[in-house]
């Protein structure tokens, strides 16, 4: 599918001193971030987007994978010093990585947490670069009817998944879909929901809509809860022994099977739609507890605890791309960020991508295992700082955010028409969170809503209307009665949940 | 304290009856050929939506609105933005942003004069440089 010097020519380009400045650039913004309560890199990721605009494909895109990496690192960082994870992922490197620091080990403890991230990502990113091709070719198999149903699988998987309610997460997925129509109809071009406002003919403006969504709601949420407290200092203890600011070698190999395991979990769980970095570390620290002779020493600042969690809500980024590569469908939210970028750099993700930019993926390829070195280069002299950055004021960094967000999507969208729009959706957003509804899944379903549209208006040109002509697709079926099981699976769950 | 899921369903509810007896209708043309018409798929979301919002009636979950007064204070911000959107419509983002980032970074009750200079001034400076100077874009 893509030959050798396809895939050489796009790894070097990968190595040039512009690309890895920027795949640089990233790393440092996504710890700088990362390290801050509040600010994960999925909003990093959402406020940069804009700005990759004027940048050349492979740049672009790299910076973005280095924000995202560097997020999860210095994600890790306010989880071990004050509890309080700076992203979801980071919440169970906390049970181990807090009591650590409480006992004057705070440097050892975000170390061991760097170098398990950086394990458990190269690791994921061996088997994206692995699997992908293989798997787009036998994705490249599949029609229109085939790509409707597997999106009514992803769903229907998203909709139980994420979040308490099936319900909830249907009329998420719905909403998502229902935004996702408004402009052009794509069969007969005719304007739909645009309430005479011409610049929604090419549909609500992506950049937009993600910003409001992931970023200025959650600022909005964030200013709410300060409620005019700002927040205290952070009072770090240190032993004095250099022992204690380090992570040596014999420590790192002891916990060797422990980052093996959390790697495999988290790219096992990335590759699926919807499970997310946070379920992948609870279950890696949940496996290395138990297969521990020592269970009691989790939770007291156990640096195998801190390698479990940390390897697999790590592994879960390279993985994530595995659908988004092959088949076009984003996993997670970071996946649907990057997808957006692509597209605001006129790629369109799917199969073809291999054939058609083999060149720009093995490009990505190389950024990601760049940006991993980079990631361990940069924690190494960068956490001393990140631990300084916890104390900076968050009236600071959310004005900065705010102002930030509004030049961003102006400039994505050419004028304050897209910053109403994400206005709008911001509101929506903040509602959609505070009554249970997932906006992850919200923000999937209306990138893959024309899509969904488009396969469905082909499949039935195919099926001649007639939908029962579905069973001669025996892929489709299987997908539809997979979501058709998983439906009622998820409905049974509820039931328990709802009866508990 | 509200059972927010009976809330939202019922919103959710007459959203969708909205959508499919008066907005569609409305707002999308009627045309009579192909086998996906523009309003089928909006159409069919919408009665996806009717029959969720029923069903939410009957199996809410134990989600509620913890702090009211935090949505009240989210709205709170929400129109600062708002109000902040409109100043950057009429003055420009240059004059405006230092007075969102003021009115934003007082309600949230930053009174230290070094970090209400540098959010206030030195954040949109440094917007302005990377914008209008080293992009040579414009700012709104």
């Amino acid at each position: 599918m893509v030959d050798f010097a396809t895939m050489i020519a796009g790894f070097s380009d990968a190595f040039t001193l512009w690309n890895l400045g920027f795949v640089l650039f990233g790393v440092v913004v996504g710890q700088f971030v990362g390290a801050v309560p509040g600010i994960g890199p999925v909003m990093a990721m959402a406020i940069a987007i804009p700005f990759t605009f004027g940048m050349d494909p492979l740049a672009g895109i790299g910076f973005l994978v280095g924000v995202n990496k560097g997020g999860l690192v210095g994600g890790a960082v306010p989880a071990v010093l004050m509890n309080t994870p700076g992203t979801p992922d980071a919440a169970a490197t906390a049970l181990d990585g807090y009591p650590l620091s409480k006992a004057g080990k705070p440097l050892k403890a975000t170390k061991m947490a760097l170098f398990s991230s950086v394990t458990g990502d190269t690791f994921s990113d061996i088997v994206l670069i692995t699997v992908s091709a293989p798997l787009a070719i036998i994705a490249l198999k599949m029609g229109p009817i085939e790509i409707f149903a597997l999106m009514i699988f992803t769903f229907s998987v998203l909709s139980g998944l994420i979040g308490a309610s099936l319900i909830k997460g249907i009329i998420a997925a719905t909403l998502g879909l229902l935004c996702g129509t408004v402009g052009a109809d794509p069969e007969h071009y005719t304007p739909r929901l645009i309430f005479g406002q011409f610049e929604l003919y090419d549909g609500f403006p992506l950049a937009a809509v993600a910003i409001g969504m992931l970023a200025i709601s959650e600022i909005l949420r964030r200013l709410a809860q300060s409620q005019g407290r700002v927040r205290p200092a952070v009072d770090l203890k240190d032993t004095g022994h250099a022992a204690d600011r380090r992570v040596s070698w014999a420590e790192y190999w002891a916990c060797r099977f422990t980052m093996l395991r959390g790697a495999s979990i988290g790219t096992l769980l990335g590759a699926m739609p919807g499970i997310g970095s946070t379920a992948a570390a609870f279950m890696s620290y949940a496996a290395t507890k138990s297969a521990s002779d020592a269970p009691e020493s989790f939770g007291k600042g156990n640096l195998q605890g801190i390698a479990a969690a940390e390897s697999a809500n790590s592994a879960v980024v390279g993985s994530n791309l595995i659908p988004l590569l092959t088949l076009g469908i984003p996993g997670s939210v970071g996946a649907a960020l990057i997808i957006s970028a692509f597209m605001i750099h006129g790629i369109q993700p799917g199969p073809l991508l291999f054939q058609d930019q083999g060149r720009l993926i093995y490009g990505l390829f190389g950024a990601m295992i760049m940006a991993n070195l980079m990631n361990l280069l940069v924690g190494q002299v960068g956490l001393r700082f990140w631990i300084k950055v916890v104390a900076a004021p968050e009236t600071m960094i959310f004005a900065s955010a705010l102002l930030l967000c509004i030049v961003g999507v102006s400039l994505a969208t050419g004028g304050l028409f897209g910053v109403a729009v994400m206005l709008g959706f911001a509101g929506l957003g903040y509602l959609m969170a505070s009554f249970g509804y997932s906006v992850v899944i919200f923000i999937i379903a209306f990138f893959l809503g024309p899509r969904f549209e488009s396969s469905l208006g082909q499949g039935l040109v195919l099926l001649n209307g007639d939908l029962t002509g579905v069973i001669y697709h025996p892929i489709a079926m299987i997908l539809l009665l997979c979501s058709a099981a998983s439906l009622v699976w998820f409905l049974r769950q509820n039931q328990h949940a709802h009866e508990d | 304290m509200i059972n927010a899921d009976r809330a939202s369903g019922l919103g959710v509810f007459v959203l969708g009856l909205m959508l499919y007896f008066v907005v569609i209708p409305e707002q999308i043309e009627t045309v009579d050929e192909g086998w996906m018409r523009p309003n089928s798929l909006p159409n069919v979301l919408a009665l996806v939506l009717m029959g969720c919002g029923l069903l939410l009636q009957l199996r809410a979950t134990a989600h509620r609105i913890e702090n009211p007064r935090e949505m009240a204070m989210a709205a709170l911000y929400f129109v600062v933005l708002a109000l902040g959107l409109a100043a950057i419509s009429l003055l420009g983002f240059t004059y405006a942003a230092p007075i969102l980032a003021a009115a934003v970074m007082l309600l949230m009750g930053e009174r230290r004069p070094v970090w209400l200079g540098l959010g206030i001034f030195g954040t949109p400076l440094v917007i302005w440089l990377v914008v209008e100077q080293a992009l040579g874009r414009v700012l709104p």
